[in-house]
Parts: structure tokens; sequence; C-alpha cells
């Protein structure tokens, strides 16, 4: 599925950039990412538990942060593995652009989930989806409003 | 698949549910009716550390008028609510809307608490409570609190309830005779979570319609009242004939796409069943 | 007032009516209510099929009132009364509908039987005027894979009609 909005931050896009390539910092905006471990450069080894309602899943993530063209294009991309429960994919892309109140982030993303959450939630699929990545950018704002 | 290894808890009263609650934080989950709950157990998407059955909880059942509003407990069965002479009598909503949520022997089992607690976007009864304009009774370590219907739902299964609050109750103003129903849902099976689905309520003085709440369910993540088509059907209220104001609910509702319908599709729907409701009550 | 609940885990004692008998039974926590039907008590008649309370195919009375049996644990049956297709045959309390679901070939492998005729039961009792319409509606949630269900409903129909008749005289 294809998700997309666009989000107002007072911030510059140069304080966004730092947060979103900082490991620390991106730990914490991502929903329910209980660790989160280098690997290399802008690989991570990630463990996200996610709780929609009754059902709990949690997923062994690898990903990859992709600096396309600081500091306005910024891409993430993780592959989730989650045991028998099923897995999920997916690429947030991200573009800054300075306003006069701050940064306008627009972003899209593509995920894609398979397996049994997938199957029997299909009908839930597309609204956890936005609300997993409206947390995201609410923890984003948060880290963000701190420092 | 068989449900994995869990601890479990019978609490006799209300404060014995709360104290388990507070002890074991999110740890716990409440096994009410379990037609959703065992489900997900069973396939093995839920894994909770310890079950607090509140089935033995008498005080959360009953079905009761207090000051002017029907009061019913937590706990009541789907089943007592759609046979009951006090609830058809003082909410005829919920009698025309019980026939369609599941089927008899899940009826049987399920509950009113459970149902509104849950929060399933497809569910019929929390968009009941908003047509309603209905309250949630609460009960946490600082007491008893009530919460609007309209306040209630928050997000995708997420409500006003804290960790350590039970649902105890729904109290509902009591229906008039200047009051008329409606309720229409889309399946592709009797039964199925519905594609959409809309509870009105509507308020009259002779033949005009003086008030309007519509209620739709599975166009988002929770139950959405839509306030202006609402409005704007009043205010041209008989016309309606000619033209339905519909167009507003394009922008009232964001539905998602899912494998059963998609977006435009469902706002189009709601349309249909908005229609449908206004056309049985012009009649 | 946590102090003296009891916290139930691994196996738990259960004393429960089943089929007019009263049965005493040691079972796991995490154990449903058909899997101990089937498991623990040899009455197979009650089958499971999707183990999510779709199917029907575990229908059984609790207290009376038909009930997805893979939706509730055993534990929670305690102190209860469970009544089974085995039972109900057994009491001749579905024999008009048995004879009619032979009459008419309302089963054909028979999974979704047992489900079926307690469904039925419980439709009859609470809506004894009920016409095909009804009659689909309240059996909607039991799945049949073989008769198409046209056969199923005539069956129905069929003891709806007789047991008014009876009314009458």
């Amino acid at each position: 599925m294809e998700l997309s909005g666009e989000i107002k931050l007072e911030a510059t896009p140069d304080e966004i950039w730092h947060v979103l390539n900082d490991p620390v910092a991106l730990q914490r905006c991502i929903p329910g990412c209980t660790a989160l471990e280098k690997r290399d450069t802008n690989t991570f080894l990630a463990t996200i538990q996610t709780k929609i309602g009754p059902v709990n899943t949690q997923f062994s993530t690898v990903l990859t942060v992709i600096p396309v063209a600081p500091p306005t294009h910024y891409s993430l991309t993780g592959e989730g593995q989650s045991g028998i429960s099923g897995f999920a994919k997916g690429t947030v892309n991200i573009e800054l652009k300075a306003n006069a109140a701050g940064t306008l982030l627009g972003y899209t993303s593509q995920v894609l989930i398979g397996g049994k959450v997938a199957q029997v939630g299909s009908r839930l699929l597309t609204a956890a989806a936005k609300k997993w990545v409206r947390q995201f950018f609410d923890s984003l704002e948060a880290v963000f409003n701190e420092n | 698949m068989k449900a994995a290894a869990f601890h479990y808890m019978q609490p006799k009263t209300v404060d014995e549910a709360l104290g388990c609650l507070e002890q074991l934080g999110s740890d716990a989950t409440i096994l009410a009716g379990g037609q959703s709950l065992m489900a997900s157990l069973n396939m093995r998407l839920s894994n909770p550390a310890v079950l607090i059955d509140i089935n033995a909880i008498d005080e959360l059942n009953g079905i009761s008028t207090v000051e002017g509003r029907l009061r019913i407990g937590a706990m009541t069965r789907q089943a007592e609510l759609e046979y009951s002479p006090l609830v058809s009598q003082h909410a005829p909503l919920i009698t025309m809307v019980m026939p369609h949520i599941a089927h008899p022997a899940i009826r049987n089992r399920g509950t009113i608490g459970g149902s509104i607690a849950f929060a399933d976007p497809a569910a019929e009864l929390p968009a009941c409570l908003v047509a309603l304009n209905g309250q949630v009774v609460a009960q946490g370590p600082n007491g008893e609190r009530r919460i609007a219907a309209t306040e209630f739902f928050q997000d995708l299964f997420e409500t006003a309830l804290t960790d350590n609050e039970l649902l105890t109750a729904i109290e509902i103003p009591m229906a008039n005779e200047n009051q008329r129903f409606g309720f229409r849902e889309l399946a592709r099976r009797h039964g199925d979570y519905a594609m959409v689905g809309l509870c009105a309520s509507s308020d009259w003085s002779s033949d005009n319609l003086t008030e309007l709440r519509l209620a739709y369910f599975n166009v988002g993540p929770r139950p959405v009242l839509a306030e202006q088509t609402a409005s704007d059907i009043c205010r041209i209220w008989p016309q309606v004939r000619n033209e339905m104001p519909l167009d507003q609910l394009e922008s009232e509702l964001d539905p998602p796409d899912d494998l059963n319908a998609s977006s435009t599709m469902r706002v189009h729907l709601a349309k249909v069943l908005t229609r449908r409701i206004i056309e049985e009550w012009l009649s | 007032m946590s102090d003296s609940l009891a916290v139930l885990k691994g196996d738990n004692n259960i004393s429960l009516t089943v089929n007019g008998e009263s049965i005493s039974e040691r079972v796991p926590v995490r154990r449903n209510l058909a899997d101990f039907l089937r498991l623990d008590l040899g009455l197979t008649g009650t089958h499971v099929g999707c183990e999510h309370g779709v199917c029907g195919a575990c229908t059984v009375r609790l207290d009376g009132k038909i009930v997805r049996s893979c939706l509730i644990l055993a534990i929670q049956a305690d102190g209860k009364r469970v009544d089974t297709i085995e039972g109900l045959s057994d009491d001749g309390y579905l024999e008009d509908l048995q004879a009619s679901f032979h009459a008419r070939n309302g089963l054909q492998c028979g999974f979704c039987t047992p489900g079926i005729l307690l469904t039925a039961a419980e439709l009859i009792e609470t809506h004894p005027d009920a016409d095909r319409e009804k009659i689909r509606e309240f059996l909607s949630g039991n799945y049949c894979r073989c008769t198409g269900y046209h056969a199923i409903v005539d069956a129905i129909e069929s003891v709806v009609h007789s047991r008014q008749k009876k009314r009458e005289l």
C-alpha cells in the first residue's frame, strides 16, 4: 500500500536531518522500537514491537538509512520478519523544504505486509499502517521538541 | 491452532479486577465475552501473560433505567440486548442493530462492554453509541468517571480507557416519541464485517427534522459523526426529496482502501446508506 | 484483595455437568472447551473447523444457549452445564430435526451437522414461526461445504411447520 502526507515542523531542515541520521534519536522515533543495533555505516538491526488491538507482533527488522541528498532528501527502508506471524517491508521517502515557520516535511511510503498478520487482518492493514506512520512522525516531532 | 500458555485470574468484584490491573499492568488482558480475544489467542496473534476473566463479576450485569438514562452493565450479553424489552423501548436503535452483529452463537457470549472497549472499526455498537450520544462509565483506582461516546473512540483500537480502568457500564439517554432511528450496513454475507455502516438518530418537531446524528462505521479507524452532512440535511428539510446534500461526506469521511472496497467505493456506499435511511423516514 | 485471588496456571481441576452427567477433570488453563470435550471426554461429535468462531462446527450449548466452544476456555465452563450433540441426540431433543435432515438430505459429510442441528434447535425455540429468510439469517454462522444449504433450509422449515401444526392441535 502507498501512504503519503505532509507535516509542518518548527525546526530547520538541518535540525530534522540531524535527528533522522542519529541512531539514538531515530530509535525514539520508530514506534515500538525496543532495540537498535548498528551493523555498518547506514544499516541497523532493529527490534520493533507493534500492538494493534489484541495483535502483538515483534519484527526483527533490518533498517537502512539512505541519506539521498542532504539535507533535503532522505529514505528509510525496513525489512522485518515476525516468525509465524508474517513479515513487513517498507520504504519511507522524506523531502524537507524550508519555509517561514520551519520545515514542511513531505513523505511518501510504500508498505508491504504479508503472512498470517496480513491474511487475518487484511481489512485493518491500511488503517494500522497509517497509524504506525502517524506515530512515527508524532515521535519525530516530540524528539525534536525536546532538543 | 491452539492458544499458547497464559496465567488466568477470575476476580469476583470490580475492585478485585481493578486490583489485578494495578498489580499486573500491561501483562494483563481483560477477558469479557472472548469472541474477539479468544480468536486472536487461538491464532497466536496475541500472547497475553495473564487473562483477567471478568465473567464472574455480578455487578457488571443488568439493564436498568436511571434518571432518564438507560444503563446497561458492561457484561450484558449481546443476545440479552437483542431480546430486551427495556432496550427496545428506550434504545430501539440497539434493537435494530443487534441481529446484524455476527451470529446468534457469538451474540450469546459477546458483551456490549467488550465490543465498546475493543473498538473494532467495523463494529456496530461503537457507532450506535455515538449516534445515541451515549456515555461510557469507567471505574479506576480514582473512582468512577463518564466519557462521552464522541470522545471515547480515539484511534484504531484505541479508546479513552486507561490501562488501569475497567469499563463497567454504558448509559444512553432514553428515546422519546419525537425521535426516529435508522440502521443500514452493507456486508457481502449476513453477519460479516460491514464494508460500510450507518447508525442514525433524529429528532423531529411535527414533520420537521430538527436534529440528525449520522454515525458511520468502517470508514476509518473509529466511528465518524458526519456533522456537516447532518446539518446540511436538516437545513434544507424537507426539500431533500429532490436533491439530498451528501457531497460533504466526501470530505467528512476518509476511508481506507482495502481488499473489500476502495476508499471511493466506501464513500459512495455511505451516501447510498444515508439515502436509504432518509427515504425510509420520508415514506 | 489480589492476595486472596488465585492465579491459575498449568493444570487445574474443573467440575461441570456434561450431557446431564457430573464430570470432574484436570485441564490445562489454555485448553478450549471444544478440545476438552473431544480430547478429555472423548465426545468427538463436536467438531473443530476454523478455531476462531466463524464456521460454527464447534457449536455446543452452554447453560442452555448455543456458543462457540472453540472460543471458551474449559476452565470457564467450571460449574456450568454443557450439552453436546451426543446428549441432545440421546435425549431425543433433536429427534424431529434429525429425521427431517435425513428425509431431506440435509447432510452429506456430516461435519457441519452437529453445529447446524444445535443452531436450528435454538432458532425454532426463539423464533417458532421462522420463515425461510429467518432460517437463513439465523444459520448464517454455520458453514456447510457439501449441501449448498438449500436442503438444510428445507429440513428446518419442515420442522417449523410440523411443530406449528402440533401447537394448533
